[in-house]
């Protein structure tokens, strides 16, 4: 039942210690997960202001004749894939920061990095309006760098061992004042709501292809030097000592897992804005089911990541219909409460 | 310090979760219960009260007007006026509207500290004025050192300062904001009322009704293209809803605009999924920032689908006119846009 | 427990603190009174001297005397209110959770608070608008409630108490957020409620909160000498006599009210209850009865500091206090960080 007592501390090995062959149980939740995923794609490719049927879902893909297929193909399609890109992304990163913090609840939302990247990107669009657009991706770097930097530097990280309550807590003033800031740009700018909604919540409600093309690069290259990095996180989460004593650059494996973080945070909240929680919780629900080896872990929550974004997505719709809440109310109403479960915790919370 | 749990039950790990989950689903639900329940997107285009708009029904009372000392009765209570206020502070933009037609000079506005937000022909009616500061949060000290007689205040966003409103000078609090035309033609009657113009008020409304008949004489009865107002933002787009103000000054005219909503909002949250959907046959935009959702679209062949925008009937409007002026001269001003891009010949 | 060692370590103070920490709560005191007098001549416009004191004397003589009657006195009386609420607040839950990062935005009751206010104001546009504030006060006493309960295992372990807190705090965002979205012509408003000000306020909100204020600080300050037996950690303060839990219990719920009174009158006003016990305990040391005094009349400078800035800056327009107190309590609290951290 120690799921998360054991996440933290994996035998070099990894290995769940479940009595199965690891193979099977992560071939088996790939199966289910991709599955899942093929399931909410094709169910948030149906629906929208008007239903189409599945089969014209699939028909789209081959033909592009109805205005159906139009609409599947040009509004639906981006947004469904920019919904599981920037789960995949947030749930790396949240993975990659829990590994490299050796803290279970480090995650971009906690720690700030999500509203770091908004206010920038905020900023620029109401002080500097000529700046919007095109180098909101580096600002949002600029920023999610800023803000999570900070947040570690000052919780001690590489001080040693940092409690998880320092780390929220940290996070949790640096996010105050971030979303503070956020929100008298926004008072003074007197913008709509989706637009207020999508600098303080998030969602996918907008995305296009551009979207796509915008983040996809940066989601390649920051998921490849994660998995490049897997095994280095697996050493690290011995513990910093063990770590060294292996030989490990203990420093460098830091640094590389910060830099892909903000790559994959900045990237999601400049085409996505900060939506909460998948950070914190795909890892989590990725360790329970595979165990802790990061070669396993990182995919494995990509995919849980992913998942979770593209049902939520389909869930932002069935809310309040037939407005769409933004996609990032619905995480945050579902992630809160698996949040409670974790501050609970007995491991966390020692 | 650190307490230890040696024995954790998975049964109160579980019913932790439960409850957990069930705060939030109550933090969902507390909101879904009240307000308004759900309006179409997709609607057909009914359009009742069109015709009632045109016509305000409400008249201005001579025999108050004659008084001087009279109850004006208004959204939030009686307030009681004596003599013709001169110094008078607005803290919305119709009322600035209806004070130019009573021939009232307004000393104080709140203008958010834009004045371009005034619609041109009112700002150089009203000549030099002091900005009192955000419509949200106008500045009590600079509305009291106005020394005002009479203060205009918004029935809603102005309902929590109605109190010290009325300690610095009388106030009268009418619908603006999220008003109707009808409501804001209301307003205008009261206003004339209130500054004791009540001629002044029925002559402009006269010719602001003989204006707006002109228009719609114009207009065939026939017409039923489908008018969407949309307002768009960086990072979104909201159409007016058959609530707000300008889609009922377009249906004043005869006009179809969609949608049409049964709950009480008067703008609609837009995708471009929703908008193809709707697929209006005229569309007027107004954009409220440089850059805009709606430029994204532009570049999408499903944009390119929506009829008004096949037809090249898409326009961008002044959205100080369109959305934020509410009154009779932005009414005309509507009016006329709207019957010059529909019907070029005339 | 690094949270711990910060806390428990010897804290520098000036050598008049050392000796007559009451002094130095009496020079504050006095800045205080003298902030407030300068802070009532500052406005959208200047205000004479002479006619704040005519005011002060009951007289309504001058228009600048009424200004300060009607609109500077109220507000700022509420950043005594609020001032000393939050920060006595925070000082309490500082002490009861042990960790010098606890305070009542953190710690779910201001969420809770914004909460129920948003709700009642965006779902029942009719309602009084006197009932927002009962309406906060008791989303502010839910929420903190919410925080016990699912941190309570066998009793409340201060840290778990804090990360509950976050978490709770964070399903009550959602719930918020989920309000703009529903109700989107408030936006605006609803955010300067969110962000925190004085705006508007009359003498009614302060006869509001001020009994409320009146009644919890004192009852605060006779149970000072609880929290420093429980800062000498469970096992020992269990020694010593003391009902860890109950104690405990009792004092959040002090510390609760305070804050969510604070709230209904002055919407979520943040940082002010996180940095002004750390200002005083700094000055005056760790022994709570001085430190929450002290922590009271900084609370009250740092109100008045936002408020003045706020209505003064970029007059006519108003910044929100709640900005301001994030803009001068954000980067003190990283800087104090380092210096926990070091």
């Amino acid at each position: 039942m120690n799921a998360t007592t054991a996440a933290m501390r994996p035998s070099l090995a990894g290995d769940a210690g479940q009595g199965r062959g690891p193979g099977i149980v992560v071939a088996a939740v790939a199966v289910v997960g991709v599955a899942l995923l093929t399931v909410g794609i094709l169910w948030a490719l149906s629906i929208g202001s008007e239903q189409i049927s599945w089969s014209s879902v699939v028909h789209s893909w081959f033909s592009a004749d109805s205005p159906a297929d139009q609409i599947v193909r040009t509004i639906r399609l981006p947004r469904v894939l920019l919904a599981a890109l920037v789960g995949a992304n947030l749930a790396v990163s949240g993975a990659v920061m829990q590994a490299i913090t050796a803290n279970p609840i480090a995650s971009p939302d906690i720690m700030g990095v999500n509203s770091g990247a908004a206010m920038v990107v905020v900023a620029a669009i109401t002080i500097v309006p000529t700046m919007a657009g095109a180098p909101s991706i580096l600002l949002a770097f600029g920023g999610a760098a800023a803000a999570g930097i900070t947040v570690m530097v000052l919780a001690g990280m590489g001080t040693g061992k940092v409690s998880p309550v320092r780390l929220a807590l940290a996070g949790v003033t640096a996010s105050t004042l971030l979303v503070s800031l956020t929100q008298v740009l926004v008072i003074f700018h007197e913008n709509d709501t989706q637009s207020v909604l999508f600098w303080l919540v998030g969602g996918v409600n907008f995305a296009q292809w551009h979207d796509i093309g915008t983040v996809l690069p940066w989601t390649a290259a920051g998921l490849l030097v994660a998995l490049a990095l897997a095994k280095s996180l697996n050493i690290l989460a011995l513990g910093e000592d063990m770590a060294r004593g292996l030989g490990q650059h203990v420093e460098r494996t830091r640094a590389f897992g910060a830099a892909v973080v903000i790559v994959l945070c900045g990237a999601s909240v400049a085409v996505a804005g900060p939506i909460a929680f998948i950070g914190l919780i795909a890892p989590h629900i990725t360790r329970k089911l595979v165990g802790s080896n990061y070669l396993r872990v990182l995919p494995v929550s990509m995919l849980v990541g992913a998942v979770l974004t593209v049902y939520a997505d389909i869930g932002s719709r069935y809310v309040n219909p037939p407005f769409e809440v933004p996609t990032g109310v619905v995480t945050a109403l579902v992630g809160a409460p698996i949040f409670i479960y974790l501050a609970r915790r007995q491991k966390v919370t020692r | 310090m650190s307490r230890p749990f040696p024995l954790r039950s998975p049964r109160r790990s579980a019913a932790t979760l439960g409850a957990a989950l069930a705060l939030a689903v109550l933090t969902a639900a507390c909101g879904g219960t009240a307000g308004s329940t759900g309006s179409a997107v997709k609607d057909d285009t009914a359009k009742g009260g069109g015709e009632a708009a045109a016509q305000p029904k409400a008249e201005a009372n001579d025999a108050i007007c004659g008084q001087n000392s009279r109850p004006i009765k208004h959204d939030l209570g009686t307030t009681t006026i004596t003599g013709k206020p001169k110094r008078v502070v607005a803290l919305e933009f119709s009322f600035v509207d209806a004070l130019v037609n009573a021939g009232v000079k307004p000393i104080g506005i709140a203008d958010d500290g834009k004045p371009d937000r005034i619609i041109k022909q009112l700002r150089d009616a009203v000549g030099d004025y002091t900005s009192v500061g955000l419509r949200q949060s106008p500045n009590l000290q600079v509305i009291k050192s106005l020394k005002p007689d009479l203060i205009l205040a918004d029935s809603q966003r102005d309902a929590a300062l109605y109190k010290q409103l009325q300690k610095i000078a009388p106030t009268v609090a009418l619908g603006s904001n999220a008003a109707d035309y009808e409501r804001v033609m209301q307003s205008e009657v009261v206003v004339g009322e209130a500054v004791g113009e009540c001629d002044k008020m029925t002559a402009a409304l006269d010719k602001h009704k003989k204006a707006m008949a002109d228009l719609k004489a114009k207009i065939p009865a026939d017409d039923k293209r489908r008018i969407v107002f949309a307002i768009t933002y960086d990072k979104g787009v909201s159409a007016q809803t058959q609530r707000a103000f300008a889609p009922t000054v377009l249906r004043g005219l005869g006009l179809t605009t969609v949608p049409s909503t049964k709950g009480q909002d008067a703008t609609l949250s837009m995708t471009l999924e929703s908008m193809v959907t709707l697929a209006p046959e005229v569309l007027f935009m107004a954009r409220n920032t440089p850059k805009t959702l709606s430029d994204q679209w532009q570049s999408s062949q499903l944009w390119k689908q929506i009829p008004s925008v096949k037809n090249n009937k898409t326009y961008v409007v002044d959205g100080n006119v369109w959305s934020k002026g509410r009154g009779t001269l932005a009414a005309e001003l509507i009016a006329r846009e709207a019957t010059e891009k529909l019907f070029p010949a005339s | 427990m690094t949270v711990n060692v910060a806390m428990g370590r010897p804290v520098r103070r000036t050598a008049v603190a050392a000796r007559r920490p009451w002094i130095l709560v009496g020079s504050l005191l006095a800045l205080a009174v003298v902030c407030t007098l300068v802070s009532l001549t500052i406005g959208a416009t200047r205000i004479p001297f002479s006619d704040v004191l005519a005011a002060l004397s009951g007289q309504r003589t001058t228009d600048g005397a009424e200004v300060v009657l009607d609109f500077q006195l109220p507000r700022v009386l509420l950043c005594w209110v609020v001032g000393i609420g939050l920060a006595v607040s925070g000082g309490v839950m500082q002490g009861v959770v042990r960790n010098p990062l606890a305070a009542p935005d953190i710690i779910g009751v201001t969420k809770g608070a914004g909460f129920a206010g948003m709700l009642l104001v965006l779902t029942l546009p009719g309602a009084s608008v006197a009932l927002v504030p009962l309406a906060a006060f008791a989303g502010g006493v839910v929420g903190a409630g919410l925080v016990y309960l699912f941190a309570y295992r066998r009793g409340v372990s201060p840290v778990r108490l804090a990360l509950v807190g976050i978490a709770v705090s964070a399903t009550f965002e959602a719930g918020i957020r989920y309000l703009l979205v529903k109700y989107p012509l408030d936006v605006n408003a609803s955010l300067i409620w969110l962000t925190g000000s004085l705006f508007g306020r009359s003498m009614d909100t302060v006869w509001m909160a001020l009994p409320w204020i009146a009644v919890l600080v004192p009852a605060v300050l006779v149970m000072a000498h609880r929290l420093d037996v429980l800062g000498l950690g469970d096992d020992l303060a269990t020694g010593l006599g003391e009902p860890v839990e109950r104690t405990r219990r009792n004092l959040l719920l002090l510390g609760v009210a305070l804050a969510s009174v604070c709230v209904a009158v002055a919407g979520t006003i943040t940082f002010v209850g996180l940095i002004a016990p750390h200002i005083a305990r700094r000055l005056v040391g760790g022994r709570h009865v001085v430190l929450l005094s002290a922590a009271a009349m900084i609370g009250v400078l740092l109100m008045l500091l936002a408020d003045t800035v706020g209505r003064g800056i970029a007059a006519p327009l108003e910044i929100p206090a709640g900005v301001v107190t994030a803009v001068i309590g954000g980067p003190y609290f990283l800087y104090l960080l380092v210096k926990l951290g070091k």
